[in-house]
């Protein structure tokens, strides 16, 4: 291996170095992303793969890509020549004498490890500086993470078969080998022999008491992430080493062991940074008298520069000037949450803090749980509406606008902020600032041109953070502990101020030599929790943001003392810190990254979908609200679980129609796609095949032209295959949507045939509620006198299927009265329908017990029981008075007033004709028709035929108008005995006939009704042959 | 055919949710009562709407109501004024 030349390191962080000396890299992760894969590839790639790879979405990916190379290619100038060759197709890495660590040890790896020598392998072990790849996540990239896992998973492999073979060679120098073997440990810490090569290694050393400690931590790490208890090997090795007289050797051992000094690990303060400090005040002092415009602080630098508590004392400085804060902090893991930082802002607010108007704007971001539609225009409504709650809040006092890690906030977020600097130009009283890191700025296309934007406009004030001087460096060393001897502190640190602090703390803790770098500083500090701390801290880094204990206490089962314990000691070491009522995040994102870092690959994986399913339960179990899609989608993604990504990009699809995203809708829809093309057919994947389509659909709104032929021939397929595998509310749903994309089409007839097929299988639910809505059309059909034979058919059908459930059903009961009614069969109808009414008080059903008591007073007049009639209207009208409408007040007086009439009351007549022409004014068609029949009759016994005339006319009129048959024939036989009474034969025959062709079906005319005809016909003296009465056969059940 | 409105009120303010299953099965039931669907207004607060039908009578609009389980405060026939 040459000193000289280029050196590339993709195990571990990302380095070049040449000539011995490292390169500075470019700092946006997808340039370096882009790095590593033409590095690892070692062939040429087409561009447009390049792109999809790393760059999908509506910007620019050509030219994302063209920037990233030329960021890359003076890297790769060495010499003479470049090592990436470009033209207009295709891109590559060519090796040239370079020196890439993969490229080594894939030669090792393809010669066997098994045969390769003990030097080979020595030198392969100090070849992994970590895992593939480093901290270059970018789970947004799918295409991209994908590859990188596997490829972390083949390194991982490797690294492990190298260590064990180097354990197995290396058993005559136990010291050397514990320290691959607890390389191996860390790297797949659910292996048991891992640890059981310690333990040996540990007892062969003498060292009993650390091998029991390593027993028992593996013990906890595989009840609390396997739920198994170690294995027979590993239970023999604690025995032997408990048995054995050199246990209380090491109890001597760790008795005279120097005791680490506790640190106390308190919340940063600033130290210095007096420059920045006055220009923070200054711009707050501006904004407070409203005398200046509006700028857009922008506090840009290294992780662990101090941005943060800059932007914290800015947000102070705000309060003691008596202003309102609005700060949000946006997390890598979050960026596919639309609005997500504007959400945390407004969680603060109570519903009732809000003005109205406020209220109703915000309201796709309130955490009510009331959703709005995903209406165009009500994304204006959602901006104009949070400008009006910062232009109220900053009427008299100054407002901050606070937003933390501005290069992770995602575009719907960075949109809404643009609008908002843009709605505060002039004089106000209004502060925005942000911090950024400067290169990943660069990757997030959205929040780069805001900054650019307003740079150009001179509203931008960047302020750079710089490293520490060494005195100020000294000084916050000394806020640790203030007789500290800083000096190899200030000259390691090099003025980052969180790696002064993690140097001061270990130089606090009593540490021999320091960390040489802030990562290795961070995994010093990491180390040190034992036990349950220990053990919930991968999953805690895995959530990759502020986390909820509940949705720990999820994954980890512990109990509740050793939670107790466990989150205590990770706030005493300063790891994390409480931000609420069961609330953490990490004390600094470089934490969090440093600690998901020391997870293997596999192990990520593991954690990550158990999270997943953890979410997922709680969601099946309704005990998941607040649960996002995108945090869903993106543990299921790392946890390599197709069905529950796809449900999780089903989730935040809807959620960001709710919050006018479309753009991320149809971004999610179309990755939860390529998911669920990998879920095997079943109801699953047809179902979440119909929510994404319907997310793609609703998103484009009018621009679908493109596309239309596949979305319909896609859904169309899809929802064929639901109806056919009887998932009844999936087809319904789908067979909307074809309505919905048809009448855009202009084709109403296929948009009216799919909505009604629509509304036809969306009855088809469960045999009970199958047997109810059965029941219930049975009902509408023989109410409304159509296809009585259709509705017989339905009874028996409903009636069967309530007998297998045993259950009869409000409807059933309802339906067969009306049936027996229809036959003529009045005294046995009534049971029934008291039955029903008894069943509809007993539900609370009071729309269902009017109709039944209406039907009952009804029948009971039909029957000529006037006080029968008279009780049940009696009971009708204090109920129907507080139905409102629904509950037919007005036919229910004109029953009364007509049952009143029928036995001679005093004052009916009157009654009766106020109440008809309430009636007519309710312009209920059919009760009307229904009513003036009655009428009819009771005249016409008395003889005043010209009243009678003019009711029936009236009736039939309103018979006709809905189509009521039975009352239409009702009328013409009142008009046909008129007219025969008064000497008019003719006219009366010809009015009747007409009507007698459908005295012989049964299903044509109520029994009633048939009589009223036939006594009509009687009276005329015609002779009809299908007037002969035939026994009805009993088919009622 | 009579224009028939329906005025509904809603305490608390009604969902999409709510609104689109309300519809669905108010969709189901109009072939059966011969009522034709025209359009829907919701107040911008979510806690009015008028529905417009065609109809033989306003009682058959209750009716589709009535077995769609969709509450209302009033169904009344209209007069259309200023429709092109």
């Amino acid at each position: 291996m040459s000193e000289d030349g280029l050196r590339i390191r993709l195990l571990g962080d990302l380095q070049l170095q040449l000539h011995s000396r490292p390169l500075q890299l470019p700092p946006s992760k997808k340039t370096r992303a882009l790095l590593a894969y033409l590095v690892t590839t070692g062939r040429p790639q087409l561009r447009e793969r390049l792109c999809d790879l790393l760059w999908e979405g509506p910007d620019d990916p050509r030219g994302a890509l063209r920037w990233s190379l030329a960021k890359l290619r003076p890297l790769l100038d060495v010499g003479a020549r470049c090592l990436l060759v470009a033209d207009r197709e295709r891109v590559a890495f060519v090796q040239d004498g370079a020196d890439v660590d993969v490229s080594r040890l894939a030669k090792l790896g393809a010669g066997g490890v098994g045969t390769a020598a003990i030097d080979d392998l020595r030198d392969a072990a100090a070849l992994f500086g970590g895992e593939f790849a480093e901290g270059l996540d970018l789970p947004a990239c799918s295409r991209f993470h994908e590859w990188c896992v596997a490829e972390r998973e083949k390194w991982a492999e490797l690294r492990l078969s190298v260590l064990a073979r180097l354990v197995d060679l290396l058993a005559d120098s136990p010291e050397e080998a514990l320290i691959h073997a607890r390389s191996r440990v860390s790297i797949d810490p659910l292996n048991e022999s891992s640890h059981l090569a310690v333990i040996r290694l540990l007892a062969t050393l003498g060292r009993h008491r650390e091998a029991l400690r390593q027993y028992d931590f593996c013990r906890q790490l595989l009840e609390a992430e396997l739920g198994a208890r170690p294995g027979a090997a590993l239970e023999r090795a604690r025995a032997t080493l408990k048995a054995s007289s050199a246990a209380r050797a090491a109890d001597e051992e760790t008795r005279t062991t120097k005791p680490t000094a506790a640190v106390r690990i308190s919340d940063p303060v600033i130290v210095g940074r007096s420059e920045e400090r006055a220009i923070l005040d200054a711009v707050v002092a501006a904004a407070s008298a409203a005398g200046a415009s509006a700028k857009f602080l922008l506090l840009v630098g290294d992780p662990g520069i101090g941005k943060t508590c800059l932007l914290r004392y800015l947000g102070d400085a705000v309060v003691r000037a008596g202003g309102e804060v609005l700060a949000g902090r946006a997390f890598e893991a979050e960026m596919i949450r639309p609005y997500g930082i504007w959400a945390d802002i407004l969680a603060r607010f109570s519903r009732q803090a809000l003005p109205d108007a406020t209220r109703a704007g915000l309201r796709p971001l309130l955490a009510d749980g009331i959703e709005a539609a995903p209406n165009e225009g009500d994304r204006t409504r959602l901006f104009t509406a949070m400008v009006s709650l910062i232009a109220e809040l900053s009427d008299r006092s100054p407002v901050g606008i606070l937003i933390d890690d501005l290069q992770w906030v995602d575009d719907a977020s960075v949109s809404l902020l643009h609008y908002v600097t843009r709605a505060f130009e002039g004089t106000c009283r209004v502060v925005v600032a942000a911090t950024a890191r400067p290169g990943e700025l660069a990757d997030n296309g959205i929040a780069q041109r805001l900054v650019q934007g307003l740079a150009r406009e001179t509203r931008l004030i960047e302020l750079p953070l710089r490293p520490l001087d060494e005195k100020t460096t000294a000084a916050l060393a000394r806020t640790v502990a203030p007789d500290l001897n800083v000096a190899s502190v200030v000259a390691t640190s090099e003025g980052n101020p969180l790696f002064t602090l993690e140097l001061a703390r270990s130089l606090a803790r009593g540490s021999a030599t320091l960390p040489g770098s802030i990562g290795s500083a961070l995994a010093e500090h990491l180390a040190r929790p034992e036990g349950p701390a220990r053990a919930i801290l991968p999953w805690a880094a895995a959530l990759g943001r502020v986390f909820d204990v509940g949705v720990l206490a999820r994954c980890v089962k512990l109990t509740p003392s050793a939670w107790l314990e466990a989150l205590e000691e990770l706030e005493r070491r300063g790891i994390i810190r409480g931000v609420g009522e069961e609330r953490y995040d990490f004390a600094h994102d470089l934490i969090r990254s440093a600690a998901y870092g020391q997870i293997s690959q596999p192990r990520r994986r593991l954690i990550h979908g158990q999270i997943a399913q953890a979410l997922a339960d709680a969601l099946d179990a309704n005990a998941g609200a607040g649960v996002l899609g995108g945090e869903l989608a993106r543990h299921a993604v790392l946890g390599g679980n197709d069905t529950l990504a796809a449900r999780g990009f089903a989730l935040a699809g809807e959620h960001s129609l709710c919050v006018f995203a479309h753009n991320d809708a149809i971004d999610f829809a179309e990755r939860g796609m390529r998911h669920l093309a990998r879920v095997a057919t079943g109801a699953q994947r047809t179902r979440l095949q119909i929510a994404l389509l319907r997310i793609q659909i609703i998103a484009s709104g009018g621009n679908r032209q493109p596309h239309r032929g596949d979305l319909l021939d896609n859904l169309a397929a899809v929802v064929n295959v639901a109806e056919t595998s009887g998932l009844a509310s999936d087809a319904t749903t789908g067979y909307y949507l074809l309505s919905e994309l048809h009448y855009e089409d202009g084709d109403a007839a296929a948009a009216a045939s799919n909505s009604l097929r629509a509304a036809e299988i969306g009855r088809g639910a469960d045999p009970a509620t199958a047997a109810v809505q059965l029941a219930n059309t049975a009902c509408c059909l023989l109410m409304l006198e159509q296809d009585v034979s259709r509705s017989r058919a339905l009874i028996a059908e409903a009636g069967a299927m309530s007998d297998r459930s045993d259950r009869k059903s409000l409807w059933l009961l309802h339906g067969q009265a009306l049936l027996r009614r229809w036959d003529g069969e009045l005294d046995a109808a009534v049971p029934l329908l008291e039955q029903a009414r008894t069943l509809a008080h007993r539900l609370e059903d009071r729309w269902e017990e009017c109709r039944c008591l209406v039907w009952l007073t009804m029948i009971h007049l039909e029957r000529s029981d006037s006080r029968a009639s008279l009780a049940c209207v009696d009971e009708l009208l204090p109920l129907a008075s507080k139905m409102g409408e629904g509950g037919e007040l007005p036919f229910g007086r004109v029953l009364q007033a007509l049952v009143q009439a029928r036995l001679g009351q005093a004052g009916a007549q009157g009654r009766l004709e106020s109440a008809l022409d309430e009636l007519r004014s309710f312009d209920s068609k059919a009760r009307l028709a229904y009513a003036l029949n009655a009428v009819g009759e009771l005249t016409l016994a008395d003889g005043r035929f010209d009243r009678v005339r003019e009711v029936a006319q009236e009736a039939l009129a309103a018979a006709r108008a809905t189509r009521r048959v039975c009352e239409a024939v009702r009328a013409q036989a009142l008009l046909s005995c008129v007219l025969a009474a008064q000497g008019e034969h003719s006219a009366a025959r010809a009015c009747l006939e007409p009507v007698l062709e459908h005295l012989g079906n049964r299903d044509a005319l109520s029994e009633g009704a048939r009589q009223v005809a036939l006594r009509a016909a009687a009276e005329l003296g015609l002779c009809v042959q299908t007037l002969v009465q035939t026994p009805r056969p009993q088919d009622h059940t | 055919m009579t224009r028939i409105i329906v005025e509904r009120n809603f305490d608390p303010p009604i969902s999409q949710d709510d609104l689109n299953a309300c519809f669905q099965r108010i969709g189901g039931c109009l072939d059966l009562y011969g009522v034709r669907y025209i359009r829907s207004r919701i107040s911008t607060d979510r806690r009015r709407s008028f529905c417009e039908f065609e109809a033989a009578d306003a009682q058959s609009v209750r009716d589709v109501q009535s077995a769609a389980r969709a509450p209302y405060e009033r169904v009344w026939p209209a007069e259309v004024i200023g429709e092109s």
